[in-house]
């Protein structure tokens, strides 16, 4: 460890802290929290457990134990419980993509200090800071830490399993825990041991035994939802009407579509918007700084990954030109995971791996710089700068957004009977009015700004994370 | 921190829009906890104001505290126009075509409670241009809706 690690690690602090400080008082999500909370109150563990191992179409079932799990624990401080736990996850994958970096050097901190921008900033993470759970990204977050350590050890081999059993029954994208194992290991990096990824493999292998020959969750439904295509979003009934017949084409359009939104911002959820905005008018500033900073850095990493040369064979592979290749695998089988849909949130594994592989980028850039003749290194860091700076003001745009997030899930609660209602679930059990009436009455008491009023001119710089 | 310059200088360049950005949340954050966050005032809205802003929430508290929803309130200049107007909260959530609070205001008796404003609140909608607005005012009181009626510019 050397001073700039220290350095890596504060500036890592006072961001999180900052974006923290703005998650408290962000209402839970009322259409992706209630219905679970209702569940757990009513469902004991068991038998949740029981019943998202016999789901159709999806395995989820440590998914619905999170929510489980936190409910017992609040003890009726909901709001201590789950969004407490949501900003200590969010801490703890800023700073384990900050150790996956492992910053020694000027250069690396430099790289360090862009990644942490790029991730904050990036529309995956945004997504998914107001939406929940993050328990699968800060899984993959760890999965780098550990595949990318320096030696083996004991704790590190058993961590990487149980990280992986963790992740694969959280969520279909928790399988990628794996895939940053494997790749590390394919490209020399000896972080966990030969008998820990064979058990990571074994484990993997044994998630689709169960899943498709012991279980019934087999393969997702053929379209599970709404998804965009082109210039608008089509529905399940669209969808059947246009690819029933012919459903590998809309998959096909749904992983470039998801390795597209994380390299250029653009499409976002398989809808291509900067696109139609730029034709038929209503660009925002917000959207130009998204696209033009994310295809930089994109840019950036493809010329890293270029002149990547080395001698010796994959054990010889440099750390940095590792990371950034297991980034890039990491962000293609996102996408092929992500295959029935396009969501901007499924791919929030791969927007990390992508301000991974953008810090080695930089802080290639920074050292290349530094050899340069001044005019030449003059003109490579002031582009470094402007980069850098757009990803800032999306880093801003992100509690920009949050704030404007608290403002509409609260008023979310304040109908939250009448979406019950509408979703085919009015409540009727006593405890469970009960709870909806606490839930909703935690979430109006916040006392949360109208972005409207407080910061009319706002949105058009740093957007809402969403068109 | 012994990198050798330029290699030291060009790291800190490069990394100085982050090292800006932790400065600015240094500070902000310490204004925040004091409750004196300039980019997000702790900024107080009327009830007229939160009609017109979306502010669902908020009008539902108001009126589950009973705040009367028939006064006119002020709406500061600029929110609405140039000018600052003094409107109910049903003119402001009209004249912003805001259904969601319209249905409520109704829902919570609005309409029925003071009908002499009904006429003035469907003409307002029609001019407006609303088209989910006029049938919900027109479904809270048929009878004063079709005596409304009378008036060409409310049929």
């Amino acid at each position: 460890m050397t001073s700039w690690t220290v350095a890596a690690y504060a500036l890592a602090a006072v961001l999180v802290t900052g974006i923290a400080l703005c998650m408290w008082g962000v209402p839970l999500p009322l259409t992706d929290n209630l219905l679970l909370i209702l569940d757990a109150q009513r469902t004991s563990l068991a038998d949740g457990l029981r019943t998202a191992f016999l789901d159709r179409g999806v395995l989820r079932p440590f998914y619905w134990a999170h929510y489980k799990v936190l409910y017992e624990l609040s003890a009726g401080r909901y709001y201590l419980a789950f969004q407490g736990v949501h900003v200590l996850l969010f801490a703890a994958t800023v700073l384990l993509s900050v150790a996956a970096l492992r910053v020694r050097s000027a250069a690396e901190w430099a790289g360090a200090a862009t990644a942490l921008l790029v991730l904050l900033g990036l529309h995956t993470f945004g997504n998914l800071l107001r939406e929940q759970p993050i328990l699968v990204v800060t899984c993959s977050a760890l999965a780098f830490a550990l595949a990318f350590a320096e030696t083996p050890s004991r704790w590190r081999d058993g961590l990487a399993v149980v990280n992986l059993i963790v992740a694969m029954f959280i969520v279909e994208i928790g399988l990628l825990v794996w895939v940053v194992h494997a790749g590390a290991w394919l490209c020399g990096r000896r972080g966990v041991s030969r008998r820990a990824l064979a058990a990571l493999s074994a484990a993997f292998i044994a998630y689709f035994a169960l899943r498709f020959l012991v279980l019934r969750a087999g393969a997702p439904d053929m379209f599970p939802r709404d998804t965009g295509y082109g210039f608008s979003i089509l529905g399940v009934d669209d969808l059947e009407r246009a690819f029933g017949t012919q459903p590998l084409v809309l998959y096909t359009y749904n992983v470039m579509a998801s390795v597209g939104s994380v390299l250029f911002s653009e499409p976002r959820g398989g809808v291509f918007e900067f696109m139609s905005r730029f034709e038929r008018g209503g660009l925002r500033p917000w959207m130009w700084i998204s696209v033009m900073s994310s295809a930089a850095t994109t840019a950036a990493i493809a010329w890293f990954l270029a002149r990547s040369r080395w001698r010796g064979g994959v054990a010889a592979m440099p750390r940095a030109q590792a990371l950034a290749i297991v980034a890039g695998l990491v962000i293609v089988a996102n996408a092929v995971i992500s295959y029935p849909y396009s969501r901007d949130v499924t791919m929030s594994p791969a927007g990390l791996a992508y301000a991974l592989a953008a810090g080695v980028a930089v802080s290639a850039l920074v050292e290349r710089a530094a050899l340069m003749r001044a005019p030449a290194r003059a003109v490579l860091v002031a582009l470094l700068v402007v980069v850098s700076s757009a990803w800032a003001v999306r880093t801003v745009g992100l509690t920009y957004s949050l704030r404007t997030t608290a403002f509409v899930l609260r008023n979310d609660w304040a109908g939250a009977d009448a979406w019950l209602r509408a979703v085919g679930r009015p409540q009727t059990d006593p405890r469970a009015l009960a709870l909806v009436r606490v839930l909703r009455q935690q979430a109006l008491d916040f006392r949360v700004t109208n972005p409207v009023v407080a910061q009319p001119f706002a949105e058009a710089w740093l957007g809402t994370g969403v068109y | 921190m012994s990198a050798p310059t330029p290699l030291r200088g060009v790291a800190l360049v490069a990394g100085l829009p982050a090292l800006v950005l932790a400065a600015a949340t240094v500070v902000l954050s310490g204004l925040g906890l004091a409750g004196a966050n300039p980019l997000w005032p702790r900024t107080e809205v009327t009830f007229s104001e939160a009609a017109a802003a979306r502010d669902k929430a908020s009008v539902m508290q108001w009126l589950d505290e009973g705040r009367d929803p028939y006064r006119r309130y002020r709406i500061r200049a600029g929110l609405l126009g140039e000018d600052a107007l003094d409107l109910t909260p049903m003119e402001a959530a009209i004249r912003e075509n805001r259904d969601e609070i319209v249905a409520l205001l109704l829902e919570r008796g609005s309409a029925t409670a003071n009908a002499a404003g009904l006429c003035g609140w469907l003409r307002q909608a029609i001019e407006r241009g609303s088209e989910a607005i006029p049938p919900m005012l027109r479904a809270a009181d048929p009878d004063r809706a079709a005596a409304c009626a009378s008036a060409p510019e409310t049929r």
